[in-house]
């Protein structure tokens, strides 16, 4: 009885739904059950990364791309313009969205309730929580052998870059189950010094810890801005002390002392360990501890709004900060100094004059295929031909809405695929150019980098995007190019399930402690307590969970 | 003495006069700002220039709505929940009140189904639950999906059967002595004595069904398909979280100096433009319905 | 008298609703056993490894829990405070407006906002709130830094009461207008020949007169103690004002759906749900008890 009942209402709802003509949209949600053609009569044996399929395949996937700036010529929508239409020429493969957002959250939400739900596109994006949840749930395909066999030489060329450290996080029990996104190198901070304060306090270009400190006295105390005031500060921090990707950090102080924080790294016994907690932590924590004393460390670092108000009051001469600090927050300091003449140089050193930087994150979304798509192969193969698109290496597609300044992200799969060292792979090719001073092997955003740095050279500091391209591309990423790096690798950058319960707490414990002892709140002895309470409270049991995760 | 007392009485009614003038200008400035902000210069309105007045006034906002189709392909979303939803809601809203209204000794079961709605109206499972129910039926992507999920609006129901409750019961038996059936006696006689209350939740559920945002961006899978509320919230309103992740103040500040105030101010003004047109009845009717809410027994 | 045809009639009449409601309220509702599993999206429902209460240790574990609790209580009782006063207020000096075509003006105004969607006023807001909106001009008038409103933990909680009751009050006061049209007008006679004052008569006759009502609402209000606006918070709030702004139901929203951390999520819900009903049943015993309310 009950079940007729529902029977009967289901009938009455689809009668409902016809007679109402929204249906259509319906039958393109049953997203891969749609691949009826056999996969036997569609070339399999021919392992070309960029083999046309004879017949047509179809695949749905989820999309997130704001348009609200968007504006493609000739009526062309997100999914349908020239790229999905050459994509549908050369591969035979039509891209269509089983669903489409505009905002991150939307899509985040969207892949949430369609997991759960097992209502799956044929290829989507998710981050490696997801990825994770999708392989224990038997959800999304194994792509091993589709790598190996179709995979392009260009994005081949992107993966290897890293080694196997991005195609690793994908990898479960030996098999890939997902294409990684790679977030490129090079991000870490290194010091940018004012070479006009330099020459004005007459010191040379420091190298160790102790010629910085002294520099950075001699900036306080010799009046380096010539206003006859003592308003000078030594170098400056955000209060957290470090962070990737980010200016006014002390990473490069910490990496003098061997110490860096928050990192999971393998101990001299092979086991796994968190950097915070280590002996060198100490010995650098004493170093900023007696810095602060001495007021080389600005007195108020913890209590400032934004450290970036001394950079453009050009109250400070030493910043630690990426290759790309020149694009912010160094212009403001040029502005409104037009003598400013900030420096990068890859030190301090540590005592055997290496520049200690640990990695970031090489990865953070995948590109998984559902398990029940009947091609596989045909998601790679898009990709191949997507990233050579975006590259500019297909001649195919390189002239499509040339010069309109279209986002790369109108492409099927915003997974963004590049070179380790991209950012030093673009500081050799316009160094070579600027010295050959031929510009004609640069791709367009290259040859805009060429011409600022001219620009900027014939008129320095007039055109401050110019100065900004000039500083950033050729000075800066330059340091990405040194001789002197020694890179720790973390070996762990998921969540374990204990950390998912106490990293808040543990990391808040972190930052507090290492704060006051910074500060003189508490004695550097302090760390030793911080070190016996994190691992009582759950950081043994973390770094347990761990080393048993990379075991297996 | 006495003459003072109507100068202090006077004084008092100035100024209550005055401050409830300034409580109205409060009330309305925002929907004027962002008026005059529509009508204003680009230059002008980022600069924050603009106050009640616009500045530089010209149409452009309104040019560029007129060309964006998805914007109103989703105007049109929600006109047609509006009418579907609303209808049904109303629909459902007579045809359940009337039963209920009955005491149990004439309709057994009576108080069980008012359990049941109850139950319904204080628990919910949650959105994956349901979400997973409307992909079952397949009505996602459908207007379905905004209007059977809420089409039972059991508040409104208890309130027409409050009222129903309040009919003189002769209404009722003389129908009967009549010969009316329950169907009869429900579409004759009942609802031509409670069309303003039914109105009134008529047009609650109208401003409903036109104010929500959120089931359209769970159920729709495209923006073309979203109601306006949704698509304002994605392509107005929102920042977006993922973006901000590790941004700083400066980028933030930056992010707002980029939008567009006079083509968000105008895209705001037409999505209050068709409540504004029924804001006359919602007035007339809306008292009516408070006092329907706290019927005493 | 009325013979059977007619109860099968009512029974028709709710079966179309019933069935709705049993499809789109009581089947998502056996989601609730998530808040019990260790759930792994993908996997159905029946099929999750059950863990028992873990996710509600695991809920008292986390400092967010806390953090959003107290947001919640201090977001939402400062919405019922403010919420109550200013109508109140508002109708008062209403009440004593005797030209009638000026409070019909006032009041056709400020119910205004009512109806207006927590999207369209947070894109006003958004736009009022930014670096150079209107509220920073007016900063500026007064001398003061100017503000990022939004993105202020001092800010966001006072904004968005301010907001609600902007927005709010007019529509609330209509109940306390009707209560005080109710009071009996010979009252205000008598004190006038016993020679009162204007404030006189509000102290002894119209607040005594509509003391019931604020009561009764204030009663009701204490359901509401755990919702502090979704759909007013998810519009404003961004991740630099979570440490103030998040709530229980934009964090069970995000935890669920955007972290995929499901189980967790249905515990909050489930136990913000148990306790909002708990709330709402003494809340409702209450004003049927001594205020005689009935609401079915």
């Amino acid at each position: 009885m009950q079940k007729r009942v529902t029977l009967l209402l289901l009938a009455s709802l689809l009668l409902l739904l016809t007679a109402c003509g929204n249906s259509n949209n319906t039958a393109n949600n049953s997203s891969s059950s749609g691949n009826k053609e056999a996969a036997s009569t569609n070339n399999p044996a021919d392992k070309d990364p960029h083999g046309k399929y004879n017949e047509p395949v179809t695949l749905k996937i989820a999309k997130n791309y704001n348009t609200k700036d968007l504006k493609l010529p000739n009526g062309d929508t997100l999914e349908n313009n020239e790229y999905f239409r050459y994509l549908e020429k050369k591969l035979n493969v039509k891209v269509s969205f089983a669903w489409q957002t505009e905002t991150g959250d939307a899509y985040q939400q969207k892949i949430g309730v369609t997991i759960a739900s097992q209502d799956l596109p044929d290829a989507f994006i998710v981050n490696e929580q997801q990825l994770k949840q999708l392989v224990k749930a038997d959800l999304v395909a194994d792509l091993t052998d589709v790598y190996k066999d179709y995979v392009g030489d260009l994005v081949k060329g992107y993966y290897d870059s890293y080694g196997d450290r991005v195609l690793s996080r994908a990898t479960f029990d030996g098999k890939l189950y997902a294409f990684p996104d790679t977030q490129i190198g090079g991000q870490h901070s290194f010091t940018w010094i004012r070479q006009d304060w330099l020459d004005k306090v007459g010191m040379q270009m420091p190298t160790t810890m102790d010629e910085l400190e002294s520099v950075a006295k001699a900036f306080i105390e010799k009046d380096p801005d010539g206003n006859g005031k003592a308003d000078t500060v030594g170098f400056t921090s955000l209060p957290q002390l470090t962070g990737w990707n980010s200016p006014n950090t002390l990473d490069p102080i910490f990496g003098a002392y061997k110490a860096y924080k928050g990192q999971f790294i393998n101990d001299a016994g092979g086991e796994v360990a968190y950097s915070s907690t280590l002996p060198e932590m100490k010995t650098a924590l004493a170093k900023l501890q007696e810095l602060y004393q001495k007021g080389i460390l600005d007195k108020e670092f913890a209590v400032r709004k934004d450290p970036n108000e001394l950079i453009a009051g050009n109250k400070v001469g030493i910043m630690f900060g990426p290759w790309w600090s020149p694009y912010g927050p160094l212009p403001d300091s040029v502005k409104n100094d037009m003598k400013a003449e900030w420096r990068p140089f890859t030190g301090p050193l540590d005592s055997e004059g290496k520049f200690n930087i640990y990695d970031q994150d090489p990865t953070a979304n995948f590109l998984v295929v559902n398990k029940n798509y009947k091609h596989p192969e045909a998601v790679l193969k898009v990709l191949n031909v997507q990233t050579e698109g975006i590259r500019l290496l297909d001649p195919g597609s390189a002239d499509i809405y040339k010069g309109l300044g279209i986002n790369w992200g109108v492409w099927p799969f915003g997974l963004q695929l590049d070179s380790e060292n991209a950012a030093y792979d673009v500081y050799v090719k316009l160094k070579k150019a600027l010295d050959a001073q031929d510009p004609s092997g640069l791709n367009d955003e290259l040859k805009g980098y060429y011409d600022d740095y001219l620009k900027n050279k014939e008129n320095p500091k007039k055109d401050i995007p110019a100065w900004s391209n000039a500083a950033a591309r050729v000075d800066g990423t330059a340091e990405l190019g040194s001789d002197k790096f020694n890179i720790v690798r973390n070996v762990y950058f998921g969540k374990t399930a204990t950390m998912q319960r106490k990293w808040a707490i543990l990391t808040k414990l972190e930052n507090e402690t290492f704060l006051k002892i910074v500060l003189g709140d508490e004695p550097i002895d302090k760390f030793d307590d911080f070190v016996k309470e994190w691992k009582k409270i759950g950081g043994d049991e973390v770094l347990k969970e761990i080393n048993e995760e990379i075991k297996k | 003495m006495v003459k003072s007392t109507t100068l202090f009485s006077k004084s008092t009614d100035v100024t209550i006069v005055v401050l409830l003038a300034i409580i109205s200008f409060i009330s309305l400035f925002p929907l004027v700002h962002t008026l005059a902000i529509s009508f204003s210069e680009k230059s002008a309105a980022n600069a924050g220039d603009v106050l009640l007045w616009p500045k530089g006034f010209n149409l452009t906002s309104y040019r560029i709505i007129l060309e964006d189709h998805k914007f109103f392909a989703a105007f049109r979303v929600s006109v047609e929940r509006v009418l579907l939803g609303a209808f049904i809601n109303m629909a459902l809203t007579v045809i359940m009140a009337y039963p209920l209204s009955k005491p149990s000794r004439i309709f057994p079961g009576r108080d069980i189904y008012m359990w049941y709605l109850v139950f319904c109206m204080l628990f919910s499972g949650g959105l994956i639950p349901l979400y997973m129910t409307v992909t079952e039926l397949h009505l996602q992507n459908t207007l379905w999906s905004l209007v059977l999920p809420g089409a039972v609006p059991i508040f409104n129901v208890i309130l027409i059967m409050n009222f129903f409750r309040n009919l003189p019961k002769e209404l009722d038996e003389a129908a009967v002595v009549d010969g009316a059936g329950p169907w009869q006696t429900l579409f004759k006689v009942f609802l031509p004595v409670s069309l303003p209350s039914l109105a009134t939740v008529t047009l609650f559920s109208i401003v409903g069904h036109w104010n929500s945002f959120f089931d359209g961006l769970i159920f729709m899978s495209k923006p073309e398909n979203y109601p306006l509320q949704t698509y304002i919230q994605q392509l107005v309103v929102r920042i977006d979280p993922e973006l901000m992740k590790g941004m700083t103040t400066d980028d933030l500040i930056r992010l707002s100096k980029a939008s567009d105030r006079t083509l968000n101010g105008a895209k705001l003004i037409i999505a209050m433009i068709p409540l504004l047109v029924i804001y006359p009845f919602l007035q007339k009717y809306f008292v009516h319905g408070i006092v329907l809410g706290s019927v005493k027994e | 008298m009325r013979n059977r045809s007619f109860i099968v009639n009512y029974h028709l009449m709710l079966l179309p609703g019933i069935i709705l409601l049993f499809i789109f309220s009581i089947i998502p509702m056996f989601g609730i056993v998530i808040a019990f599993q260790d759930f792994i999206p993908g996997i159905r429902i029946w099929e999750q490894d059950w863990i028992g209460l873990e996710n509600f240790k695991f809920m008292m574990d986390i400092p967010d829990s806390k953090q959003v609790f107290i947001n919640t209580i201090v977001i939402a009782t400062s919405k019922i405070v403010v919420g109550t006063f200013v109508p109140i207020i508002f109708a008062l000096l209403l009440h004593e407006v005797r030209v009638s075509w000026f409070k019909r003006f006032v009041q056709t105004i400020v119910y205004l906002p009512h109806f207006m969607s927590w999207v369209i006023l947070a894109g006003i807001m958004v736009s009022m709130l930014s670096l150079d909106g209107v509220m920073n001009m007016i900063f500026k008038l007064f001398g003061f830094e100017p503000v990022m409103f939004l993105a202020s933990n001092t800010w966001f909680r006072p904004i968005v009461v301010g907001s609600d009751v902007w927005k709010e009050f007019g529509f609330s006061a209509i109940v306390y207008l009707a209560a005080l049209t109710g009071i009996n007008p010979s009252l205000y006679e008598a004190a006038e020949i016993d020679g009162a004052n204007r404030f006189r008569k509000l102290i002894h006759i119209t607040l005594p007169g509509i003391t019931p009502t604020i009561v009764l609402l204030v009663t009701l209000s204490l359901g509401n103690v755990l919702n502090a606006g979704f759909d007013q918070i998810f519009n404003l709030y961004n991740p630099l004002v979570y440490s103030s702004g998040d709530i229980i139901d934009t964090y069970v929203y995000r935890m669920g759906l955007i972290e995929n951390q499901y189980g967790l999520a249905t515990a909050v819900g489930l136990l913000k749900s148990v306790v909002a009903i708990i709330l709402i049943m003494i809340s409702y015993k209450l004003a049927s008890k001594y205020a005689n309310y009935r609401i079915f």
